[in-house]
């Protein structure tokens, strides 16, 4: 009788969960498709919405810091003090000047290997490349290492003269030659030349040698030489310079400029290259430019991105604000030099993007300026031209013709179904939207592909699936087990002595099947099992056998408990059966637990250790079970 | 927390290889029957591997697929070892 209820408890309760599972299926598989596209958009957005307003606060950011410099009164004070002629600056400017210069020269003559002195001397693109203008006054000369007669000059006068001939003008200048040519080194040195006008002025001059010679052996000395008066800057106090210095490490910023009226760059907190130099006389055509945009707005205002020095591992944004005194005159500018290593690294996080989505940021005209999560692009150079970036930079153009920013604009103009379906620049079919970042006047695009769309959604509902991944395992165990313990029962007749146990018939329903049914049974459960979960975790498409061992485990085991049931010695039976049956249920969920940290990530041990307990116990019970065999 | 969850996860699992080995080598002296008990014994030796694995967290690939393969040859091993025991 008790058996009786308990069946029916048992068949009720399976037939309860079966109708679940068939509302949780068409739940899952059929509603999900009527609302997928909603929920991708939804998802897509959300992420580049938190990314722009990421990207926003760093803007923000930069904008407050350079505010407070242009109103901090240490830096008005910068600008009062004494403009002196640096050494230094123009060691930084014509050293690195020179190292650029020198390698280019140097890759010319080992692409035109045949080229002779005489070739080169008349090479319009050698010329080019060699002959420079550097900063106001400065120039390059190409020189013979070995004789020191100049082969190119800025001035053409000056083309084939022996500077050994100046020794009794400027001796300093010279030996600096003379010392080149010895070590066959480079070499520097600050030496006094007397100009054209009669005035004796202090410059410096930077010699590299061209390691690769020409064809007909000459070895080429590069010289770029400046004058000291090119290159001013403030002489500031070191509370100042300590004061600019601290703000700009511990803001965290690349570099910090300070630039007089006149254009000159009187202060860089890391010392480089252009310090004490004239923007507007700058061979920097991209500072330039952006100066001279600043200097037509003259209000805060982000620059960029731009190459820094060539082999930077990030590009540079220029943040610059004007100065002015306390009778509103203008002192001067202010420039933050920051690295985009952090929008960078904003723009490429993957999370929530599956395994097809991409996110990068374009400039106003549509070169990419980030770095894409799938793709290896060139950066400045590769624009993105599909419709996603086409309508971002409209909608850009549109909020600056409108006098609003673009992100008010986007704002106002939502329309249900903010993502389109385009030719990404790989020409896959994806799923995009995009958001402009109106401060810099860039746009922030993201895309996911058709395939994964699938999956996305069920992030939503990944704890209810779980949960009925779970029940359902537990439901399959109580049901077999309903099913081979019913039929034993039925199929076993009541016994009544041990004496009688000899004679019955032994194994049971489940022992008393062909292998060849037991094998079958198997292998459905065990790939039923497997396509359930995969199915739940990482969707029915992309269903593969990444680890088949576990299931090889479970397989196993469902044959070893067809023999367990068939052993005659009932305490035998009474540790093997169980223990089997712990093992496979650890192992199921071990499957489960696997499953999940390969699609979603790791978890606690904590996790690992109950199910871990469930094989161990097994095993025991299997060792007793099999002790009892061999008595 | 994680430390610790590591650490009882892997000495369960060396006492668990212990009291295996032990007991198995305990019933092939006394019973006289090393075939028929050694897949316990290499069980627990797995074990213990399995927990060292755990322990510093080595999780190549191979090395897993291989311990669980070996698992999978052990219960083959252990129904050709009641299978006999039907006959």
């Amino acid at each position: 009788m008790t058996k009786k209820i308990m069946l029916i408890l048992a068949f009720s309760f399976i037939l309860i969960s079966l109708l679940g599972a068939l509302f949780w299926v068409v739940d899952v598989f059929l509603t999900e498709n009527l609302e997928y596209k909603d929920q991708v958009e939804k998802h897509l957005v959300s992420i580049v919405e938190n990314k722009v307003q990421r990207i926003n606060s760093l803007f923000d950011k930069y904008e407050k810091d350079v505010d407070f410099l242009s109103k901090s009164f240490r830096v008005k004070q910068v600008f009062q003090e004494e403009i002196i002629h640096s050494k230094n600056a123009s060691q930084l400017d014509v050293k690195e000047k020179t190292r650029i210069i020198s390698r280019e020269i140097d890759n010319y003559i080992k692409a035109n290997f045949e080229m002779t002195l005489e070739d080169l001397k008349n090479n319009e693109e050698f010329k080019s490349i060699a002959i420079r203008k550097i900063g106001i006054a400065g120039y390059t000369v190409l020189m013979d290492l070995d004789t020191l007669i100049s082969v190119l000059h800025i001035n053409p006068d000056f083309i084939g003269v022996d500077y050994n001939s100046f020794e009794e003008i400027s001796p300093e200048a010279v030996e600096i030659l003379r010392t080149s040519q010895r070590t066959r080194k480079d070499h520097e040195g600050f030496y006094d030349w007397l100009d054209p006008d009669g005035v004796m002025r202090d410059k410096y001059a930077y010699l590299s040698v061209i390691p690769t010679k020409t064809s007909d052996g000459r070895q080429l000395l590069l010289i770029t030489t400046t004058y000291l008066e090119d290159y001013k800057v403030a002489n500031l106090s070191d509370d100042a310079e300590s004061y600019l210095k601290s703000f700009k490490e511990e803001k965290d910023y690349f570099n910090l400029l300070l630039i007089s009226e006149e254009g000159h760059i009187i202060h860089m907190v890391d010392e480089r290259e252009g310090l004490g130099t004239n923007i507007n006389e700058n061979q920097d055509v991209t500072f330039f430019e952006y100066y001279n945009d600043f200097k037509e707005n003259n209000k805060i205002s982000f620059y960029g991105p731009f190459i820094g020095r060539y082999g930077e591992r990030y590009l540079k944004i220029l943040t610059m604000a004007p100065i002015y005194d306390d009778f509103n005159d203008l002192l001067g500018t202010v420039a933050l030099i920051s690295s985009m290593e952090k929008i960078n690294d904003i723009s490429t996080e993957a999370t929530g993007l599956g395994e097809t989505g991409d996110s990068y940021i374009v400039d106003d005209k549509g070169r990419l300026i980030t770095p894409t999560i799938r793709g290896n692009l060139d950066l400045i150079i590769q624009t993105v031209d599909t419709e996603n970036s086409e309508e971002c930079l409209e909608d850009l153009e549109e909020a600056e013709e409108l006098g609003v920013s673009a992100e008010e604009l986007e704002l106002l103009e939502k329309e249900e179904g903010d993502l389109r379906d385009f030719y990404d620049y790989k020409g896959d079919l994806v799923h995009g939207t995009d958001f402009p970042i109106s401060q810099a006047g860039w746009c922030l695009l993201s895309e996911i592909q058709d395939k994964e769309i699938i999956d996305a959604p069920r992030e939503e509902k990944f704890i209810p699936e779980l949960l009925m991944v779970i029940f359902l395992t537990i439901l399959t165990i109580i049901l077999s087990s309903t099913f081979i313990f019913y039929f034993n029962n039925k199929y076993e007749p009541k016994l009544k002595s041990s004496s009688e146990l000899k004679n019955n018939l032994k194994g049971g329903f489940f022992g008393r099947l062909k292998l060849r049914y037991v094998l079958l049974i198997s292998l459905i459960f065990v790939l039923s099992y497997f396509f359930i979960v995969n199915s739940f975790f990482q969707g029915g498409e992309q269903t593969a056998f990444y680890d088949p061992s576990d299931l090889i485990i479970v397989f196993s085991l469902i044959i070893l408990l067809h023999y367990a049931f068939k052993l005659n010695k009932y305490a035998a039976r009474a540790f093997i059966v169980p223990g089997i049956i712990i093992l496979i249920v650890g192992r199921l969920f071990e499957i489960v637990l696997e499953k999940y940290i390969f699609t979603v990530g790791f978890v606690s041990s904590f996790y690992w250790i109950p199910i871990s307990v469930l094989g161990y116990i097994g095993l025991i019970l299997l060792l007793f079970g099999f002790r009892e065999v061999i008595e | 927390m994680a430390v610790i969850a590591d650490l009882i996860f892997s000495l369960l699992g060396i006492l668990t290889s212990i009291i295996l080995i032990f007991s198995t080598t305990y019933l092939m002296v006394n019973k006289r029957r090393t075939l028929f008990l050694m897949p316990f014994f290499l069980m627990g030796i797995l074990l213990c591997f399995r927990s060292s694995f755990s322990f510093y967290g080595i999780f190549s690939q191979k090395i897993w697929l291989i311990t669980e393969l070996s698992w999978a040859i052990l219960f083959f091993w252990l129904i050709l070892n009641l299978r006999s025991k039907n006959e």
